[in-house]
């Protein structure tokens, strides 16, 4: 009675086996060959590099150059990418750019078109390497495209804000969202500074993670132009927004008037009063050293953990923590305070 | 009568592997689509800014050791070695009888600080801290014996930074791994609060000074196998389940967490002998309860080589444990099976890994004992036997020849031809011999269960990064 399921079920075994065994036979074969594409490569590279270096140092041709197949192509392409990491020089740059353009554009236009998905990857992240001016249009098109992935997104955007397109602010604004802060601020960080400063003029108009991203990138920047802004953020944000601009100050180590802060220290959040620690900290005022003895006893060890650190960043820091570890009746504060001390002398 | 009962066994064996088979079909196809993807993609570049990235969360890395003096020097110095911008590493000495610390001491200069400790998780007591005077970032925490979780729980009180990583002291982390690892999390925002990557088996590959030099294939049948199936369990069971946010294993040899959120969930527990699972599936709960939309993710590509067993003696004490542990952790939280409440991972993650995974051995091995007997009785009973064998040779050799192969098509980590063609033709072989070994030992794991036997089996370490 199971003869008919066995004879099925051996013959799907059978065919399975088959295909597995063909998929193997197909697999080893397209190991081998690329074996043997890498050593090509390779080869091309080790006759490329001293030309394409000679014509970047001294702009000499060479009748080589001419780059008519795929794998000589992929070769230029890595001799460039190494050469592009390395170079500093505003000549050599541009004669490497001019090269990448006159011989490779057509390679990557093709390869942002491709329908697979690492390789439209690779070629973004191998036009930002080259700082692919040229290639802009392309990239705008991919960046603002509806149907495309997320990582694909993130890089077009990140190589538009390094070529200094003007309408970036727009895109970041309207055709960003589920971006998270992190990307945003990576892309955020590339813009000069005329573009920058119209992305804090539109401020009011960014979603939550723009917003937070502009407020870091402006503390990262550690420009006293920014002051104004930020300042002006934590008069009238609250929650997250309004931490991030502490955390910025504290990056910028400059306030007007500190008054407006003291008041955190009290706050019944634990992560403002860590921020005002670390503001306390940056901003090095005498005056505010007995609040930051009060944050070493605080409930919460963040706080406490800050305000540790916060002391050790004046210069007398570590005769106040002795005090601490002396008389303090808080054994959480007089552990913190030597803790404190001791990294100084490790790390 | 007799007979009709051992008819409905045999068809009641039969479905039951037709289900698993079909299931094991989703999953792999899934994979596919996830693997091919990023087959291709040139890995190195997509994570260099996360190197400069002055926002990128420092971790805490801890190593629980006990009786490690074999590798630990060379696996904290491959950990000194890796590509992350900020992190310390916390080595445990949980107890060792050897000379994990003093190697640890004379080899890094350590010297005993009094650093301020947060508890909250419990541990046993910790005796001696100290920090390496030439390594600022390296510390050494010397306490009673406890146990692996236990260490974990010390290493966690003692961390400064807002997520750890896990991991063995006999294991060797590729350089960028680290970053490879990190970067959902860096770039969710905090929503992905735990992330795994896959582990590969450094036994027959090259290694010196905790660097991977050349990737090779071990020569023992035995090591092969597992190697096969390691390939197959992460390549096909763990990117299937992660992406639907299913995974119910973030392997304890390489994960990294979110600290506040292991502490909400109570660390590591110290009970049971599962502790990488038991966590993962307090976090799931944890996720629900707070009805927070948090993930829990695989990433395919970053590489933790690790030593296994090589001999029978040590794998079979291996699985045993593991499916103790495996039990425990589903017994504890069965309250979460077929419960609306826990979505996809009630109806999904825990009827998978209670049937396929902790029953799953019982019924096989029912199977391989009215395969034996059918070949006495003959008739109606040697076809239901033979139904039964080609069913495990779809379940067991096909699936692991197409994980090999799904391996070369998309990760392709082993460089020599040879190697593939060996590896596909030894998954050939997995129904005949190591299937049925790995069967029997994970039922034995079962009888200890009933017996009430909690030993952990010790095992012996070669020491990987010699």
């Amino acid at each position: 009675m199971l003869k008919n399921e066995i004879y099925i079920l051996g013959l799907s075994a059978a065919v399975i086996s088959g295909l597995l065994l063909l998929i193997l036979m197909y697999l080893v074969i397209r190991k081998w060959l690329e074996h043997r594409k890498r050593r090509k490569i390779n080869e091309c590279i080790e006759t490329l590099s001293p030309l394409i270096f000679a014509y970047i140092a001294e702009g000499e041709t060479s009748r080589h150059f001419h780059l008519d197949n795929d794998i000589k192509k992929k070769a230029a392409e890595e001799v460039l990418s190494k050469f592009a990491a390395n170079l500093t020089g505003e000549e050599e740059t541009r004669k490497l750019r001019e090269f990448a353009d006159r011989n490779l554009r057509n390679y990557f236009q093709r390869q942002l078109k491709s329908r697979r998905w690492s390789i439209r990857m690779n070629a973004l992240y191998n036009i930002e390497d080259l700082h692919f001016i040229q290639l802009q249009p392309q990239v705008l098109e991919a960046a603002i495209e509806e149907r495309i992935s997320h990582d694909e997104r993130v890089q077009s955007l990140r190589i538009l804000a390094a070529f200094q397109f003007e309408g970036i602010t727009d895109l970041l604004l309207y055709n960003s969202e589920n971006l998270s802060d992190g990307e945003l601020r990576n892309i955020i960080l590339r813009l000069n500074e005329n573009l920058f400063s119209l992305l804090i003029t539109d401020f009011h108009r960014a979603v939550n993670q723009l917003k937070y991203a502009i407020i870091d990138a402006a503390g990262i920047r550690k420009e006293l132009r920014y002051l104004h802004f930020i300042e002006s953020v934590y008069a009238s944000y609250d929650g997250e927004t309004r931490l991030r601009a502490v955390k910025a100050l504290s990056s910028l180590g400059v306030v007007k008037d500190i008054t407006p802060y003291l008041k955190l220290r009290h706050s019944e959040d634990w992560k403002e009063r860590m921020m005002a620690a670390k503001l306390f900290g940056s901003l090095k005022e005498r005056k505010l050293m007995p609040h930051l003895l009060d944050l070493l006893h605080d409930r919460s060890w963040w706080v406490r953990s800050q305000a540790g650190q916060s002391i050790m960043m004046f210069p007398d820091g570590k005769e106040e923590l002795q005090i601490v570890l002396d008389t303090s009746n808080d054994s959480y504060a007089r552990d913190m305070a030597w803790e404190w001390m001791n990294k100084g002398e490790f790390g | 009568m007799w007979g009709n009962i051992l008819v409905g066994f045999a068809a009641f064996i039969a479905v039951f592997m037709v289900l698993v088979i079909s299931f094991y079909s989703i999953i792999l196809l899934i994979s596919v689509f996830q693997l091919r993807k990023e087959y291709l993609l040139d890995r190195n570049q997509s994570f260099d800014e996360y190197m400069n990235e002055s926002f990128a969360k420092p971790v805490s890395i801890i190593v629980p050791a006990y009786n490690e003096e074999a590798g630990i020097v060379a696996s904290v110095r491959s950990l000194l070695s890796i590509d992350y911008p900020s992190f310390e590493i916390i080595v445990v000495n949980d107890g060792s009888k050897d000379a994990t610390i003093e190697k640890m001491i004379t080899h890094y200069q350590m010297k005993e600080i009094n650093a301020a400790v947060r508890k909250q998780v419990e541990t046993k007591s910790v005796k001696k801290i100290y920090q390496s005077a030439s390594l600022p970032n390296l510390f050494l925490i010397d306490k009673e014996n406890g146990g692996k979780a236990d260490a974990l729980n010390a290493g966690i009180n003692f961390s400064h930074y807002p997520y750890f990583c896990s991991l063995d002291g006999d294991s060797v982390l590729e350089r960028d791994a680290f970053l490879k690892v990190m970067k959902p999390i860096l770039d969710s925002d905090g929503e992905v609060i735990a992330s795994s990557g896959s582990i590969r088996i450094a036994n027959g590959c090259e290694i010196q000074d905790g660097n991977i030099l050349k990737v090779g294939l071990a020569r023992e049948p035995l090591v092969i196998m597992q190697i096969i199936e390691y390939l197959r369990a992460f390549l096909m069971g763990r990117i299937g389940l992660s992406r639907h946010n299913l995974l119910l294993i973030v392997s304890g040899a390489f994960g990294v967490f979110s600290k506040q959120w292991v502490i909400e969930a109570g660390g590591y527990k110290t009970n049971t002998v599962g502790e990488d699972m038991e966590l993962v599936v307090r976090l799931h709960r944890l996720i629900r309860d707070k009805k927070q939309k948090k993930k829990i993710v695989y990433v395919p590509d970053p590489v933790c080589w690790t030593e296994v067993p090589e001999s029978m003696t040590y794998l079979r004490r291996q699985r045993r444990r593991w499916h103790r542990g495996l039990f425990e952790s589903l017994w504890t939280h069965r309250k979460m099976t077929f419960n609306p409440r826990y979505g996809p991972i009630g109806f999904i993650s825990f009827p998978y890994f209670w049937i396929v995974e902790f029953l799953g051995p019982i019924v096989e091995l029912l199977g391989y004992i009215y395969v034996v007997i059918s070949l006495f009785l003959g008739g109606i009973y040697l076809e239901f036997a033979i139904l039964i064998f080609l069913l495990s040779c779809l379940y067991g050799s096909l699936f692991s020849m197409a994980a090999v192969l799904l391996e070369e098509w998309s990760l392709r980590k082993f460089p020599k031809i040879s190697d593939l063609i060996k590896l596909f033709f030894y998954s050939l072989t997995e129904t005949l011999w190591y299937r049925p070994l790995t069967v029997f030992w994970r039922c034995e794991g079962i009888w200890q269960l009933v017996k009430g036997d909690t030993s952990w089996g010790e095992m012996k370490r070669k020491g990987v990064s010699g």
